[in-house]
């Protein structure tokens, strides 16, 4: 579904280099759904945000074959003097999709309600989320890319996301990081273990599982 | 060579022409308030400027500097000078406005820029066409239309336009410190560019100066495109030429450079 070649990414944080991939090149199959794990700061997040295109590699190439979704959640993509029904047309237009069911299903979905037509600067951090999960469950992407959330909101908002996710998942792929064995065991059947700038592929969730707790026990050499 | 390439060619053709389209209806929105007084404030703005400066020139002088119209001759300093810098300013914010539409993955900073190109190109145009033919259907006067340097001012005016764009949009977004130089050295352009005077009442050696000003060329052309007597012999096609494409490779390759950065800053 995407292939890496030779990418190189690293971020600074507090001053420190980490580096997250080291001229790695691999291919990741399209028919699984993918668990990533990694000690913390490994760059999980970072490997979901290259995956996504929200973030380009130093270096190396990213080649996408599948229509990726950003991450569940992010609403960092809205334009704030556009409106919720303005931001929904837009990505609505990017992605080829009928402007007006998307905006409806949107509407519906995010329970915003006379929010939908102001600016989306006027929206709080949780209506902002719930327009992103609803316009990333409307537009019906191919592979799901998901970091720790799966859902927004309250209670009975995040029952719904999740709802709607599992519909989703009977035609659709996930990348998913999270800290929740649970989760990855429900959505997942393969997984990669980031670690000292290096990409490993596991068929199954619990490969990837058992390599995490050696890394835990005795990391890699960088 | 794979056979599903010329397929896959042809529809990410399709998808950039649909961003393109999507930035252009979003700049509407924003740009023009999606009213007609939005759109009728681009017309406003110039023609308010030229009735000012045609009125307190007349007051001065008994006639403008070529012809008998102070508003023509005016206008054709305005509109080409404006028809540059309205497509520069423009395009020089344009990763700035949209820097969040740029997490989209499809959505690139190039496409930014082009949809700001496209819309104040094109509103220039007919603001630029409306005010001639308003102009010169009011006010009679000795000219003699020649589409060629007419078209050729506006033509260099807007790819001037956008390679300064392109160069300042990436330098933006990296250096708080050139957006405050570029606005130094941007603001006395109006005033050295021959939009109230002519380029030849200059002395010869406030002449040699000016001539390095690329606007000097443009408003030239754009008299000569206008009145029969006017001597555009200074107007050198190439060195505009030159600087436009100098500046439109230097900003695409800044931007290819920095274009990982741009999203994320």
């Amino acid at each position: 579904m995407i292939t890496f070649h030779s990418v190189s990414k690293r971020f600074r944080k507090n001053g420190v280099t980490k580096h997250v991939l080291i001229d790695a090149s691999f291919a990741l199959p399209e028919d699984r759904s993918i668990a990533v794990l990694g000690r913390n700061g490994v760059g999980k997040s970072t490997l979901i945000r290259l995956i996504a295109g929200t973030l380009s590699p130093d270096r190396g190439r990213i080649m996408r074959h599948r229509r990726f979704s950003w991450p569940i959640g992010f609403a960092g993509s809205f334009h704030p003097s556009l409106t919720g029904a303005q931001n929904t047309r837009f990505v609505a237009r990017i992605y080829g999709r009928d402007s007006g069911a998307l905006e409806e299903f949107v509407q519906d979905f995010s329970e915003l309600g006379a929010f939908y037509h102001p600016p989306v600067s006027t929206y709080s951090a949780g209506m902002k989320a719930r327009l992103a999960f609803a316009l990333s469950m409307g537009v019906d992407f191919q592979v799901y890319l998901v970091d720790e959330v799966i859902g927004v909101g309250d209670t009975a908002f995040r029952r719904k996301c999740a709802e709607a996710f599992r519909q989703r998942m009977d035609r659709a792929r996930v990348i998913m990081v999270s800290h929740s064995p649970a989760l990855l065991r429900e959505f997942c059947d393969a997984g990669i273990l980031i670690e000292a700038g290096r990409l490993f592929y596991f068929n199954s969730v619990q490969g990837a599982a058992d390599a995490y707790e050696a890394v835990l026990a005795k990391p890699l050499p960088a | 060579m794979n056979p599903n390439e010329p397929i896959q060619v042809s529809e990410s053709t399709l998808a950039s022409a649909r961003v393109l389209f999507a930035l252009l209806v979003r700049e509407m929105a924003t740009r023009f308030g999606g009213s007609w007084a939005g759109y009728l404030w681009a017309l406003i703005e110039p023609l308010a400027f030229i009735a000012l400066l045609s009125l307190a020139f007349s007051q001065i002088a008994h006639s403008p500097p070529i012809g008998r119209s102070f508003p023509l001759f005016y206008a054709t300093g305005y509109i080409a000078f404006s028809y540059y810098n309205d497509i520069a300013a423009l395009t020089g914010r344009s990763i700035h406005v949209n820097r969040p539409l740029l997490s989209y993955p499809v959505v690139g900073p190039l496409d930014t820029v082009l949809a700001r190109f496209l819309l104040q190109g094109l509103t220039g145009l007919a603001v630029a066409a409306i005010v001639f033919a308003g102009i010169l259907a009011v006010f009679a006067d000795q000219v003699q239309i020649r589409p060629l340097p007419l078209m050729a001012s506006l033509a260099l005016a807007a790819l001037l336009g956008l390679g300064v764009g392109l160069v300042n949009c990436t330098l933006f977004a990296f250096s708080k410190t050139w957006e405050l130089i570029y606005g130094v050295i941007a603001r006395p352009l109006f005033q050295v560019s021959a939009v109230f005077f002519t380029f030849a009442s200059m002395p010869a050696y406030v002449r040699e100066v000016l001539w390095w000003n690329p606007i000097i060329h443009l408003v030239g052309l754009m008299r000569a495109g206008f009145y029969p007597a006017y001597d555009a012999s200074h107007v050198s096609h190439v060195y505009v030429l030159a600087l436009t494409l100098g500046l439109i490779v230097a900003g695409l390759a800044m931007m290819r450079v920095g274009s990982g950065r741009l999203a994320e800053s």
